[in-house]
């Protein structure tokens, strides 16, 4: 029979499965070689050739082979009566001088009607299962590695998106647990605005086709965003059918704040290079004007002795002395200037009353001078400042109200404070006042500026409003001008100084704002 | 050559820069008046004949430093050339200062001249005796009908 022979010689190459074609009633009408084989080493189960009823041997089988022989007989039954068209199953046993071996048993019916025949395939998949079980174990092992990442989140979507697996990184970045989230669509990490403009979808298809890389922020659990740096892979097997996606994402907030720090610190940086642009172009400027002065006496009374002339003597010696003092000042007050850049010495409570009484008994040399009273309000609330800075700051008020502001012998200064809360925090408005000419509107601004007077004929150097104001400023406030009676004759100036009235907490990351829509 | 006396207008908030510039003027044997203001502010009311100098004389030539008091050296040159019956007036800018921007400055405002305040006295007297010649002997001031008469 031609059949016969060619199934005969068809032996199912290196893969050794064995075949026989069984009729409509178990019957064996033919075998291929392999199953000629086995059935020739005794194996009970295809120890049948051509003729014999296949369904008969398994019906007989009666060792531990039994429950195995009666569910492959019953599967055949089933497939030659019509109820099903294929079947397999697996069984183990015991092939002699090999040992345990697995096999599965495959039932195909031949033709759409019953009774029909059918094709009982043996395969011996004992390899294949240990490469099963193999797999499987690494599977596991994968599995649990990825389960056990903390600093990396990575989770599998199902192809429309839904959370298939969440490994512990994806548990503390976004907070929710596996029960939580699994099932639950991917699309609840994204912001509402994203969502309306449909852009998970987006990634999912552009993910698709590629993988996807994106930076943006993502909602945890509880509402909070994060930026993160992501990359979804589409996961397709090897016919193309999309399976679903990986997803893996990292928290990149910590490098966004270093790079908005960083960012800051390029603005600062530039500010202060700017400042100092101007500061060496102001102290160019008046360190040489006593040194225009020192020159020019000196080549005066060097003319006037080379031509025996002594009158004028004293006045030139006068002029050069006074302008080397004030060339000296100059360079005093350069060199607290530039303390003031540094470190501020960590905050403390300030009895104001108090410091600004013992500063006022410090210069009272100069308060005598003009005749002056300072009057300090016993209320002042409680400052937080770093106390060396702020006796700096309270001394070069003084001195200048002194100086510029109490042009008539017994006038007065009155320092007061108030405290009140800002989005800051709570602040003290701190004012020194006076009634003397004051500040018009114009030079309020300049007055702060370093070397700017306003008077020349005050023995200042144009420094102490410019410490002032920087020292404010290393507090986190700032320094300004009023008029103490506006719009009389003699409005008198009021130097405000905004302070900390409370302990400084630790600063606002400032930059590290969720941006408007998504980037990628 | 035809030498007239000049008027000075000094505007200088440092005492001692202002006689360092008085001696060297004084020791030319020209006649010339100076008078002098030490900050902006009253610099603007002396061209002005405002407050204290109603009785003032229109200077011929404004010696004018840039770092001043109140009102600074530019804002006053700027008053000045904006001013439609003072713009004529010739401003020269004495500074101590050598920084480009300030020249920049100056010259954007319509300075006339720029001239750094030298730190040697043979150049400093040289510099005042020559500012005094030019402006008296060499340069034609404008008629004096274009400071504030009618024409």
């Amino acid at each position: 029979m031609e059949t016969a022979d060619a199934l005969g010689e068809f032996d199912g190459g290196h893969m050794g499965f064995s075949l026989a074609v069984v009729a409509h009633d178990g019957t064996v009408v033919s075998t291929n070689g392999v199953w000629r084989r086995i059935g020739e080493s005794g194996a009970r189960i295809a120890r049948s050739g051509p003729g014999v009823n296949y369904l008969d041997i398994c019906d007989h089988v009666t060792d531990a082979s039994k429950p195995d022989a009666a569910a492959v007989a019953e599967a055949i039954r089933r497939v030659l009566a019509g109820r099903d068209d294929h079947a397999s199953l697996a069984y183990c046993c015991e092939v002699p001088e090999v040992g345990p071996r697995w096999f599965e048993v495959r039932i195909d019916a031949l033709g759409q009607v019953a009774p029909r025949s059918a094709v009982v395939i043996h395969q011996d998949v004992t390899e294949r299962r240990r490469e099963d079980v193999h797999a499987e174990a690494r599977r596991r092992l994968l599995a649990t590695l990825v389960d056990g990442i903390s600093d990396v989140g990575i989770f599998m979507l199902d192809p429309m998106g839904r959370v298939q697996s969440w490994n512990t990184g994806a548990q503390m970045l976004l907070g929710y647990t596996r029960e939580e989230i699994l099932g639950k669509h991917f699309s609840v990490f994204f912001n509402e605005r994203d969502r309306l403009a449909g852009v998970p979808q987006q990634h999912l298809d552009q993910a698709a086709s590629d993988r996807l890389r994106s930076e943006g922020w993502r909602l945890d659990k509880c509402g909070e965003q994060h930026f993160v740096f992501s990359t979804l892979y589409a996961l397709v097997d090897s016919r193309g059918t999309l399976l679903g996606f990986a997803k893996v994402v990292a928290d990149a907030s910590a490098l966004q704040r270093a790079e908005s720090e960083l960012a800051r610190a390029v603005v600062e940086l530039q500010g202060r290079n700017k400042e100092l642009e101007q500061f060496v172009y102001t102290v160019s400027h008046d360190l040489k004007t006593p040194l225009v002065t020192i020159a020019g006496f000196a080549s005066h009374a060097r003319e006037d002795l080379a031509h025996q002339r002594t009158d004028r003597l004293p006045l030139f010696v006068d002029r050069i002395a006074a302008a080397s003092v004030r060339m000296g000042q100059t360079i005093d007050d350069l060199l607290r200037l530039s303390r003031l850049g540094r470190v501020v010495a960590p905050p403390q409570p300030i009895n104001v009353p108090e410091v600004v009484g013992m500063i006022a008994a410090e210069i009272g040399e100069l308060v005598a001078s003009r005749a002056a009273t300072i009057r300090i309000d016993p209320a002042i609330p409680t400052v937080y400042a770093d106390p060396t800075r702020f006796r700096e700051l309270i001394e070069n008020l003084l001195t200048n109200a002194l100086r510029y502001g109490c042009p008539d012998p017994g006038m007065e200064i009155r320092v007061t404070g108030t405290s009140l809360q800002t989005a800051a925090g709570a602040r003290v408005h701190l004012s020194i006042s006076d009634l003397g000419p004051g500040v018009p509107p114009e030079a309020r601004e300049r007055v702060f500026g370093l070397f700017q007077r306003l008077d020349s004929r005050g023995d200042g150097t144009g420094v102490g409003l410019t410490i002032v104001k920087r020292i404010a400023e290393l507090h986190g406030g700032d320094a300004w001008v009023q008029a103490t009676r506006p719009g009389t004759d003699q409005p008198g100036a009021t130097f405000v100084v905004d302070l900390p009235g409370a302990p400084a907490g630790p600063r606002e990351p400032s930059g590290a704002v969720p941006p408007e829509g998504e980037s990628q | 050559m035809k030498i007239r006396p000049v008027k000075f207008l000094l505007v200088e908030d440092d005492d001692s820069h202002a006689e360092l510039i008085e001696m060297a003027l004084a020791e030319n044997r020209v006649s010339n008046t100076l008078s002098r203001v030490a900050d902006g502010v009253a610099a603007m009311q002396y061209l002005r004949a405002q407050g204290p100098h109603a009785e003032r004389v229109l200077p011929d030539v404004v010696l004018l430093d840039l770092k001043l008091p109140r009102m600074d050296g530019l804002e006053v040159l700027a008053a000045i050339k904006g001013d439609a019956s003072l713009k004529s007036m010739p401003v020269v800018v004495l500074t101590t200062s050598t920084a480009e921007i300030d020249r920049a400055k100056a010259y954007s405002h319509h300075a006339n001249s720029y001239v750094v305040k030298p730190l040697d006295f043979h150049t400093f007297h040289q510099m005042i005796k020559d500012l005094q010649l030019y402006w008296s002997a060499w340069n034609e001031p404008p008629p004096a009908v274009v400071f504030g008469g009618t024409p």
